[in-house]
């Protein structure tokens, strides 16, 4: 697990680009989501639903991805988002200004 | 365990009944836990353990509902209301969104706040005897120098909720999840929490005489907090880690 309130921090300021990074391989629901950014990040990064939500939220309000719900299939009903062009046009910018900022810092940390 | 998970997520949502982004997304939230809880099960954990991980991974549930987008008449209705310093007794408040709310020395005796909002609301001074607080979230609300005489608390959300300098002797807590929750100064005397989830709970300077903690679950935080008063700690578990 990720210790301390500002490692998560680091990374929650991520999570608009961990998320279109995910629905770049296709359309995904709420709880696909954070349990892929469990087992990628090798089950140290715990995404928390309010965190997530308030990142969809934003994104769909954005145009970056939209959503529909599924069908039901075990007594409730899922609702998956996918990714738009707006949205696959900010996960590339938000990936090269990452691996800027990344440069930069590897020099100034 | 899953109507309890229902019945938790419900809580969160309850105020918001009316508004249509609240109904969606509870609907979302409950399938992630229930699926959720169902992985935790099938990896190995007992039905406490999987729910406590499930409500745990909500996070901030003011962020929650941050993202409900409400409409601005709704906000402007339900968002810092002042009800201090007025006679309310036998008021119904219940299904409302008080939250942000102040109840400062306003006697409200024999109120029912079920199934409402009282985030970051505060009662000072607050004559609250006899009041009933069901599936209330209590989250950062702070209670001081009240009096809980005879109050009714069930399933509520005590996300550091304050209780300072009130007398909570004899009152019931049966069965409820404290997280972060800070009893200052106050009087504690034959309180029950018998069978409680205790997290990172705060207890300072408070009477503790005969307060009951049988079959609770802590962590090793609220334990040391505990362990210095002369509370019986034989029949309680103590949760290692973080998990």
């Amino acid at each position: 697990m990720v210790q301390g309130k500002l490692s998560s921090d680091l990374l929650r300021g991520h999570t608009d680009t961990m998320i279109l990074k995910l629905l770049l391989s296709g359309d995904k629901y709420g709880y696909q989501i954070t349990k892929l950014i469990f087992a990628n990040s090798g089950e140290t990064y715990e995404l928390k639903e309010a965190t997530m939500y308030s990142s969809l939220k934003r994104l769909e309000k954005e145009k970056k991805i939209s959503s529909y719900w599924g069908d039901a299939n075990q007594g409730g009903r899922r609702k998956y988002y996918k990714i738009t062009s707006i949205g696959e046009q900010a996960y590339k910018q938000n990936k090269e200004n990452w691996e800027l900022a990344k440069l930069i810092l590897e020099q100034l940390l | 365990m899953n109507e309890q998970l229902k019945a938790y997520v419900h809580t969160i949502f309850a105020p918001y009944q009316h508004v249509k982004s609240a109904n969606e997304l509870e609907e979302e939230l409950l399938q992630n836990l229930l699926e959720k809880y169902n992985d935790h099960k099938q990896n190995g954990y007992n039905d406490q353990e999987a729910y406590q991980m499930s409500i745990e991974s909500i996070g901030d549930v003011s962020e929650l509902i941050d993202t409900l987008n409400l409409p601005y008449d709704e906000l402007e209705r339900t968002i810092q209301m002042n009800f201090s310093k007025q006679r309310l007794t036998e008021s119904d408040f219940q299904s409302v969104s008080v939250h942000d709310s102040k109840f400062n020395y306003s006697n409200l005796r024999r109120s029912n706040f079920s199934n409402s909002d009282l985030k970051n609301s505060t009662f000072k001074g607050s004559n609250l005897t006899e009041c009933i607080f069901e599936n209330v979230n209590l989250t950062k609300a702070l209670f001081s120098n009240s009096n809980l005489n005879k109050a009714t608390f069930n399933n509520c959300i005590y996300n550091r909720t304050h209780f300072k300098r009130c007398n909570l002797s004899c009152l019931i807590f049966d069965g409820e999840t404290f997280n972060q929750t800070i009893f200052e100064s106050s009087t504690l005397k034959r309180t029950s929490f018998r069978n409680t989830t205790l997290k990172n709970v705060q207890f300072r300077a408070n009477d503790l005489k005969k307060a009951d903690f049988n079959g609770s679950t802590m962590d090793q935080l609220t334990y040391n907090f505990l362990k210095g008063s002369d509370v019986d700690l034989s029949n309680v578990t103590i949760r290692k880690g973080g998990r």
